[in-house]
């Protein structure tokens, strides 16, 4: 192995990883790194850096609601397959890991969400009443007004017939 | 999904999302990209991974990989946004190792081109095996190992040279 072999190897290999596996030629690296001081300083310099920067990269935390966000979505997931399968004619009870299904919110009955209705009282007459006596209204209203027009009308044409009292 | 077959969704969210939130928090550097790639990681789980992994050991290697093919289709996918308003992103700010926190971290990484960045995130999170990164990058180790190399060395430049 040569000195530029073993400083790759010492480069990649994983800090506090010694032995792994997977950097071919590890082992000898180290030996030749223990020989030699320069290479060993270099080594532990990046050995440094990697385990501080490992640390802080590990250091991220997540939103603490997301593991909860997860396990309902992935419930309902699970829920709906169940009922896949039950409408298939598979049998769901095989499946021990179902999760309980806890959704976001409490689900509300129809009642709650859907938006009130006045109820109708077939013996209550009083509204229906009242509405009759407003269209009756409204329409004598109209019968007014137009009765109004037509004797303006009448009139108007009256005055145009009188001859003008200068002839 | 049998008895047998499946695991315990509760304990494996709360054994895995933060470590998977971690990796999708180094490649993205955006917290709500990061949820939303951690959150559909599990629904992909929950969705069909629990048949298809029958064996616990893989299961890990399967999370991580599932979350960095989901990085790689949103990544590929176009934008779908009307107001144009860029991600939020914290501001640039000096870089020294002493002086970085976990976004920091990322943000650091954020600078390092794609094909590097990515295992030299798995290879800092530490969660993986120098084979198992191997095997979501869909990558040799050799190489795996290689980009590592190049990816250490641009890290340490950026820590050193940032302002």
């Amino acid at each position: 192995m040569t000195v530029k072999e073993a400083k790759f190897a010492l480069y990649v290999c994983p800090p506090d990883d010694d032995t792994n596996p997977h950097v071919p030629g590890l082992a000898e690296a180290i030996e030749i790194a223990k020989r030699n001081p320069q290479m060993m300083a270099g080594w532990e310099r990046d050995k440094h850096f990697d385990r501080g920067y490992s640390r802080k990269l590990n250091s991220i935390t997540p939103p603490p609601e997301l593991a909860a966000t997860i396990m309902r979505g992935g419930a309902t997931i699970f829920f709906a397959s169940r009922l896949i399968a039950e409408s298939m004619g598979e049998n769901p009870d095989d499946d021990s890991t179902l999760p309980e299904v806890t959704p976001a919110e409490p689900i509300l009955p129809r009642s709650e969400y859907l938006p009130k209705m006045p109820k109708l009282d077939p013996k209550d007459t009083s509204k229906t009443t009242n509405r009759l006596w407003m269209a009756a209204m409204v329409v004598l209203a109209i019968v007014v007004l137009a009765i109004i027009y037509l004797l303006f009308m009448v009139l108007l044409g009256l005055a145009a017939k009188q001859p003008n009292g200068a002839g | 999904m049998s008895r047998s077959q499946s695991l315990n969704f509760k304990n494996l969210v709360e054994t895995y999302h933060a470590s998977l939130y971690r990796f999708a928090y180094s490649l993205t550097n955006d917290e709500h990209i990061a949820c939303d790639l951690t959150q559909h990681t599990f629904f992909i789980y929950a969705n069909k991974g629990a048949a298809a992994i029958s064996n616990s050991a893989k299961l890990k290697p399967w999370l991580f990989t599932t979350l960095y093919h989901e990085y790689l289709r949103q990544r590929a996918a176009p934008r779908l946004d009307p107001l144009g308003t860029p991600a939020k992103k914290a501001p640039a700010a000096a870089m020294q190792l002493s002086t970085l926190d976990g976004a920091s971290a990322a943000r650091a990484l954020e600078k390092i081109e794609e094909k590097l960045r990515t295992p030299l995130a798995l290879y800092y999170l530490r969660e993986l095996s120098l084979r198992e990164i191997a095997e979501v990058i869909d990558l040799p180790v050799s190489e795996v190992l290689n980009r590592v190399a190049l990816g250490k060395t641009r890290l340490q430049q950026i820590t050193a040279d940032s302002p």
